[in-house]
């Protein structure tokens, strides 16, 4: 008898125990709005496995959670960044939410002035950004778009040998692209590549930096930076699709599948875009048509809170057609692959971390022979093979250093152009670079960094560079100075080219690197919703590596390279944005540049001395439902084309010319609507508004666009 | 047995008249003329009734000259260039010319001779790469036409666009041949390997 009461009350305890394993709880609480205190409906609130949303009172439930570690996730439009509440759940709790919206973006994260990361506002080296959700109110289709609505004075024609993009009077060698701190190989002539392999959808943030950063970043970062950083896979589970059609029978279309699964997270993006291209008949603007597909897969894998292991894979095709009447008999195809491996080890104190990567670049370009069944030939080549190790040090609590050893690897191989029979060449470099950042009675920050480079041509390099800020109340002055360089590239070392009889070219090999010497010096003020920095530069390029041309003794023309000029360019950059009424944000960029040939006197080709770029957005709500409308637009003063020219004879000339000022406007409608983990967005674009034309402005004149994106996450 | 005779007499004179009409439309028929004209300092010189290229020139005062005083010629190519027998390239007074169509006629629209007035040849000034001033006679057809823009500038790399129907007068001054110029760049992507249709206009 007693045994048997033993057994029922000790089955009773455990009944009663595993009950009280097995209970239910319930989260629940209100979501109010920062700055008005009222409440917010449609939030999702999520803990990961469950969720629900916000009614019009505010009011959120969760019901059915088991007891455990929560966290705790505000899901809602981008403008109000994501708020996780970690907490232990071990009976019904309530948990309040209040919702911030962010329009001036001052904390976000960015990397690209120190390589490690620092909030926008607090670091050191003054960084323009550009994130996802401008990209996406100002409809954003393509790279050069974007960095045309927020950068001044962006001279760029659009041809089949890449964007020819030039930044006050500088082209594409002296800007430094990077895509998650790798370089691109450069495809064309002056360093030139094609932006349109960077899926912009894929795009978290641009980071643009102004002006030399060789200490971290190495060769060709002499006029600027400009970093794009690719979204990371947050969610468990995410799928996308976007589809848009623009004029010109322009079609973009994409799918996105992603997966976080805390450990392992993977995402694989495929695109294809296409164009009808405009201006095939007459003498007008005239673009080719063509078919673009690209792909991204990432996969990474954390074995645990220390150590993690990723690898990212792109692909992109590039093909452009002749106009339909043409008596070309081939067209060019090109290909772009690149390969990135990355493994992190942070220490478990996360005083120190060690980064270990390889990137490989590679670009193909074929000519499609339309005449036999579309057969490929040509097939020159361009690699970059980047293998780095950096360790980042917090040696104190205002004291970090950043150091590492680099090796990069271009090659080439040319069918006609590095010799007659087709020939490769390549180049290396061994670097070793340092930077560190020490903080001092929490208002000063110095920035000390050099880098050493041995390249197998030019042999030594080193490049320091200083920066100080100083922040004060609402005020950061920051200024710095910095040598920086850019290696001869392979065409200009090893050219071995015969135009059909008609020229030829010849590399130098006993080519020195370009020297810069850059300056600048920064004042920004942020106060409440307003925000404004006024920079003024100083960059000297000097040994520039400049083209000649010589009638040899069976007057041919020959084209040779020498280290024989120097630009100085010297300018002032004023940047503002301001929110009004809590829903209109106003961006106003300006950019004085005067760049100047020192061996003619003469502004570089393609300056322009005065931009602006303006943009006004307002952010309001029809029916509780968030929409952006976007009026913007840049303006430059005449773009300059001056030249100065030596006959045979020995006489000079000088030539000036100049384009019209450039008044070029758009507006866009962006409409989110979030229901759930669904989200369904609908833009309508007008670009060139006012219908703007020039002989130098390669555009159809006002387009039209209209997107939809799906997604799911 | 004299109306076979008739019969036969009558048979055969359809006949004669019949072979005359075909001699005619051989005139008439269509024939494609591969050109190779690749060099870029040699002018090919052809004549129109032969259907051959006679001989070549060297883009020199001394060649020029030479074939200036010849008869046997009604044009020449050289890459994209065209010269024809007349004005300032012939020296004893030859009859050649060209008349061109607007670019939306197109070679089977041409069916009778061009009352318009026929372009003979002038000297054309053209800047080299190197900047020097060079000068040849020349016609102002082409084999191809150069996309430009509204400046003036060609688009690069080069897009050749289809040249418009031309029709040639023989040095003879007699004869008429609509011209469509067919092919700049063979198959493998040789510059000058120019193809075209002529066809006798009557």
């Amino acid at each position: 008898m007693k045994l048997k009461i033993l057994l029922v009350t000790i089955f009773i305890i455990v009944a009663c125990s595993i009950k009280a394993q097995t209970r239910k709880y319930t989260i629940s609480g209100k979501v109010i709005n920062f700055v008005t205190n009222k409440p917010i409906s449609g939030v999702y609130i999520t803990t990961g496995k469950f969720g629900s949303q916000t009614d019009k009172n505010g009011f959120f439930s969760i019901k059915g959670l088991s007891s455990g570690n929560i966290n705790l996730t505000t899901m809602y439009y981008s403008s109000f960044p994501k708020i996780t509440k970690q907490f232990f759940l071990s009976s019904d709790t309530i948990v309040n939410f209040q919702l911030k919206e962010e329009f001036l973006k001052l904390d976000e994260v960015v990397i690209t002035g120190t390589r490690t990361e620092r909030r926008l506002s607090l670091t050191p080296i003054l960084t323009k950004l550009i994130t996802a959700s401008e990209i996406r109110k100002s409809g954003n289709i393509s790279v050069l778009e974007c960095l045309k609505d927020n950068i001044p004075g962006i001279v760029s024609s659009q041809n089949s040998m890449g964007n020819n993009l030039r930044i006050r009077g500088l082209n594409s060698k002296y800007l430094l692209f990077l895509v998650d701190g790798e370089r691109m190989v450069s495809e064309g002539v002056d360093g030139n590549l094609n932006l349109d392999q960077i899926d912009l959808n894929n795009i978290e943030r641009v980071e643009v930096l102004n002006g030399a950063a060789s200490a971290l970043y190495g060769s060709n970062a002499v006029g600027g930076v400009i970093n794009f950083i690719s979204k990371e896979t947050e969610h468990k589970l995410q799928i996308g699709a976007k589809t848009l059609f623009a004029s010109n029978k322009t079609w973009n279309n994409r799918l996105e599948f992603g997966s976080n699964l805390t450990k392992f997270s993977s995402k694989l993006s495929i695109f294809k875009n296409s164009s009808d291209g405009f201006g095939e008949n007459g003498d007008g603007p005239y673009a080719a048509r063509y078919k673009d597909l690209g792909g991204n897969l990432n996969l990474a894998y954390k074995f645990n809170k220390q150590f993690s292991i990723s690898m990212n894979g792109r692909f992109y095709s590039h093909e452009t057609f002749n106009p339909s009447e043409s008596m070309n008999v081939s067209h060019p195809l090109s290909k772009k692959y690149n390969l990135n491996i990355i493994s992190l080890y942070t220490s478990k104190s996360k005083q120190s971390s060690y980064r270990l990567s390889m990137s490989l670049d590679k670009y193909k370009d074929y000519d499609i022979m339309e005449k036999k069944n579309d057969a490929k030939e040509k097939d020159d080549t361009a690699d970059y093979l980047s293998l780095r190790f950096v360790n980042s040090l917090k040696i104190q609590d205002n004291w970090e250093l950043v150091h590492g050893v680099e090796y990069n690897r271009q090659a080439r191989y040319a069918s006609e152009t590095l010799g007659e029979d087709g020939n490769s060449k390549d180049i290396d470099d061994y670097n070793y670079f340092i930077q560190t950042d020490y903080e001092l009675f929490n208002k000063f920050n110095i920035v000390a960094g050099a880098r050493y480079t041995y390249n197998s041509e030019f042999k030594s390099a080193f490049n320091p560079k200083l920066s100080l800020m100083y922040s004060i109340s609402d005020f950061k002055f920051r200024g710095g100075i910095a040598r920086s360089y850019r290696s001869p590239d392979i065409k200009e070392l090893y050219y071995n080219y015969n135009h059909q009889g008609m020229f030829w070219v010849y590399g130098n090999t006993n080519l020195k690197a370009e020297q810069g010497q850059y300056a600048s010096f920064s004042v920004e003020y942020t106060h409440r919703y307003f925000n404004i920095s006024v920079s003024a530069y100083y960059n000297n390029i000097d040994d520039k590596i400049s083209q000649y041309q010589i009638i040899n003794t069976s007057e041919g023309l020959e084209y040779h390279y020498k280290n024989v000029s120097s630009a100085t360019l010297k300018g002032i950059d004023i940047d503002l944005s301001h929110i009004f009424f809590n829903q209109l944000v106003l961006k106003a960029s300006y950019s004085y540049s005067d760049a100047k040939d020192n061996s003619t006197g003469l502004q570089l080709s393609e300056n322009v001395k005065n931009s602006e770029t303006l943009s006004l957005t307002w952010n309001g709500k029809v029916l509780k439902n968030p929409f952006s409308l976007k009026f913007s637009g840049y303006m430059n003063s005449p773009i300059l084309f001056e030249e100065m020219n030596v006959d045979s004879d020995g006489t000079i000339s000088v030539d000036k010319s100049k384009s019209s000022s450039y008044s070029v406007w758009k507006t866009v409608f962006v409409m989110p609507i979030r229901l759930q983990k669904h989200n369904v967005e609908l833009s309508l674009k007008c670009n060139n508004l006012f219908n703007f034309k020039d002989t130098s402005f390669i555009n159809s004149g006002r387009e039209y666009m209209v997107g939809l994106r799906y997604s799911f996450k | 047995m004299k109306k076979l005779f008739l019969i036969m007499s009558i048979a055969v004179l359809a006949m004669t008249s019949c072979s005359n009409d075909d001699d005619e439309n051989q005139d008439l028929i269509t024939t494609e003329v591969s050109v190779d004209a690749t060099s870029q300092t040699t002018w090919n010189y052809y004549s129109l009734g032969q259907n051959k290229i006679v001989g070549t020139g060297e883009k020199n005062a001394t060649d020029d000259a030479l074939w200036a005083a010849r008869t046997d010629w009604d044009f020449a190519i050289c890459r994209y260039s065209i010269r024809t027998n007349s004005g300032t390239s012939t020296s004893v007074n030859a009859q050649g010319g060209v008349y061109t169509f607007d670019s939306s006629i197109s070679f089977e629209d041409v069916v009778t001779i061009p009352s318009g007035d026929i372009s003979v040849d002038e000297l054309i000034s053209s800047e080299t790469m190197t900047g020097s001033v060079v000068s040849n006679n020349q016609s102002n057809a082409q084999v191809i036409e150069f996309k430009k823009d509204e400046d003036g500038n060609m688009y690069m790399p080069p897009v050749y666009l289809k040249a418009p129907v031309y029709v040639f007068r023989t040095a003879d001054g007699n004869d008429y041949y609509k011209v469509e110029f067919t092919q700049y760049k063979d198959e493998d992507g040789v510059t000058g390997k120019i193809k075209f249709n002529k066809s006798l206009i009557k």
